[in-house]
């Protein structure tokens, strides 16, 4: 018993240990990381043109990189705070890192909603369409899924700009500002693909769903389609659509990326690019706070679920 | 049937080949050197009217870039680099990413399902912001240390290392749910060991999943590669073009026609001359859609219940509803009595 707890808890902090792990990688692979923040500087002061003097070595320095990993896990434990410099000056990570992180939490929270909600009514609308029609929608679908998330979101900037081109008035911010601050685009931009994604799960699901004895019954009793697939269908098929969140939550992340580079979005990627090469405790930082409350939230959950459905979350990848 | 006879997946592979082999052959014979250049348009009277970068349609199929040279040129000379990159890169990924993970599902299964948590972090750190940043300084900060070649070398290392441990861990889940498999045991009885269980029945099981894996490891450089554009890390180096010497107007350009540094470099001028950004960014939404093509038409193929095992061809069978026999009184009777008709 005391065992398989503990190998429980082991497993579920592994994870937050990687995080560690990724984000000392700098360490691994530089001879002189500190080298990289005094540069920078060096250059902002301006008693330096530029880096190319900066002796830097490349290789496997193991001894390092786990020094670092330990170094930074006992900081956080302890609560102590983390430093990094930028422009011409010493910041502490918390407070500064707030802004942005709330930034970012607030599109992604928003972008999880809006995929959710909008892609729960579109697989309801799609399944009670004529085969055929469903056939084609399931095509355009897919195919609208494979298309990178560059060019979705540069395609949606930009008809945006052709509405204002052509009417005269925006309809949505398309670059962020302290005054003007954007946030429908970004999130709409963010949740196509979850909502796309989580639209062909949920069809997969509910086809799955058609094939269960209690669908054919409730209709040999003449109940009608549509009434037995809103109420009985999507209740069942929802709870399998849980465990596909992982899924949403990875592609919500790499989608902030690129949605926040374009947008000009000051939000935690943007910070990660601007202070990881000087400061590689940034990333790890920051991953963690990204990651560990859905991580928290998905894992507990999912022990919810097992102890009172009594499966395992393992047969669904 | 076999994948080949899908129309999805020969879509999809036509489209990839086309792309590839077309580029290589187009360069052939229209290298650099001859390349389609336009700086200054003139209409029917010889008079000037445009100059570059000239909107597509006029003249120039796709437009051009801001030396005059021609979009469509440019895409399709720029297709073999970024696809045989990601060739490149995907096959070491999924070469040692097979590897190890074989290596790792031999392993004790604590081992494994720890490992496998470990590396799960991998998949949920932003793959794009730790090729950044071990990709940018080497690059960007101190490049005057490290010569071009190792340059080159080490970011093609991180963007290959940079997925193994997730190729790892699905190739080592697989092979261990696999190897749990009732005949496995009987295959123990029998006799083989652990090189021979693995050569003559993993493989073969795991040969349509790598395949898959290749397809999905290729989409993921594709995108890689044109996100490290955006922040400016060219995949096919990097060089400084100083437009007006007087203003200190440096901007980066890639040394060759690739595609993801053709949307990095000239993404600034998405507001103005889009079709510069357009162009690459097409081409590699089509090449992601025709991956995406061959991945669902394999995926339909080889996961499908009992792919394993040998298919045999279902031919559907169109029920005909029961004829109804018309009986006589006599039959009738028969049957009411012995139960019989005849």
């Amino acid at each position: 018993m005391y065992l398989l707890v503990l190998r429980r808890i082991v497993y579920f902090l592994m994870p937050i240990v990687g995080v560690f792990f990724i984000g000392a990688l700098p360490y691994l692979f530089f001879s002189n990381v500190q080298g990289i923040e005094a540069v920078a500087r060096l250059l902002d002061s301006g008693a330096l043109e530029n880096a190319l003097f900066l002796n830097q070595d490349l290789g496997l320095f193991f001894e390092p990189y786990l020094d670092k990993i330990w170094d930074l896990f006992i900081n956080l434990i302890k609560f102590s705070n983390v430093t990094f410099y930028e422009y011409q000056q010493e910041k502490l990570l918390f407070p500064t890192i707030l802004k942005p992180y709330l930034y970012s939490i607030k599109l992604v929270l928003g972008a999880f909603f809006l995929a959710i909600a909008s892609s729960i009514i579109l697989a309801l609308i799609i399944k009670i369409l004529s085969d055929r029609i469903q056939k084609g929608i399931r095509f355009l679908f897919f195919s609208l899924e494979s298309l990178p998330d560059i060019f979705i979101v540069v395609i949606i900037q930009y008809s945006m700009i052709l509405y204002v081109r052509n009417t005269g008035n925006l309809l949505f911010p398309i670059v962020h500002s302290d005054q003007n601050p954007s946030y429908f685009l970004p999130i709409f931009c963010l949740s196509i693909l979850p909502t796309l994604f989580l639209i062909r799960t949920l069809l997969f699901l509910l086809d799955d769903e058609d094939s269960k004895t209690y669908v054919e019954f409730a209709r040999a009793k003449g109940i009608r389609y549509a009434l037995i697939l809103y109420i009985h269908m999507l209740r069942n098929s929802l709870l399998s659509l849980f465990y596909y969140s992982k899924n949403v939550y990875w592609l919500l992340i790499s989608t902030l990326f690129m949605v926040e580079t374009i947008m000009a979005i000051p939000g935690i990627t943007d910070f990660m690019l601007d202070n990881g090469p000087t400061t590689p405790d940034v990333i790890t930082v920051s991953v963690l706070l990204m990651f560990v409350p859905f991580y928290l939230l998905f894992t507990l959950s999912s022990y919810v679920l097992e102890y009172k459905l009594g499966r395992t979350n393992e047969e669904v990848a | 049937m076999s994948v080949w006879r899908s129309p999805l997946f020969l879509s999809g592979f036509l489209i990839i080949v086309t792309l590839f082999f077309g580029s290589i052959i187009y360069s052939h014979f229209v290298p650099n050197e001859k390349q389609p250049v336009m700086q200054i348009r003139f209409d029917e009277q010889k008079q000037p009217v445009d100059s570059a970068p000239i909107a597509p349609f006029k003249e120039m199929p796709f437009g051009t870039d801001r030396f005059g040279v021609s979009m469509l040129h440019k895409v399709i000379d720029g297709a073999k680099y970024t696809l045989g990159f990601a060739f490149l890169v995907a096959f070491a990924r999924l070469f040692f990413g097979t590897i190890l993970g074989l290596i790792l599902s031999q392993l004790p299964k604590p081992v494994l399902r720890a490992s496998s948590k470990l590396f799960e972090s991998f998949y949920y750190a932003p793959a794009t912001i730790v090729a950044y940043l071990l990709i940018y300084p080497v690059l960007q900060i101190f490049t005057w240390s490290v010569p071009k070649e190792q340059q080159t070398i080490f970011s093609l290392l991180i963007l290959i290392l940079i997925a193994v441990p997730t190729v790892m861990v699905t190739v080592a889940n697989e092979t261990s749910k696999f190897l749990e498999n009732e005949f496995i045991s009987s295959v123990k009885v029998l006799g083989g060991g652990r090189i021979h269980k693995l050569r003559k029945h993993v493989l073969p099981y795991l040969k349509p999943r790598l395949s898959i894996l290749y397809s999905q490891q290729l989409i993921a450089t594709l995108l890689l590669a044109a996100h490290l554009g955006i922040l400016q890390v060219f995949i096919g180096g990097t060089d400084f073009i100083t437009l007006d010497p007087l203003e200190n107007n440096t901007v980066p350009v890639a040394m060759i026609n690739e595609w993801s540094s053709m949307i990095g470099a000239n993404y600034y001028q998405i507001r103005g001359d889009r079709w510069i950004v357009f162009a690459p960014l097409a081409g590699f939404a089509i090449t992601i859609l025709a991956l995406n093509f061959m991945v669902e038409a394999m995926k339909r193929q080889y996961l499908a219940k009992g792919a394993y095992t040998k298919r045999t061809r279902r031919v559907r069978k169109t029920k005909t509803p029961v004829q109804v026999k018309k009986l006589s009184q006599e039959q009738f009777d028969r049957i009411m009595k012995t139960g019989t008709d005849n």
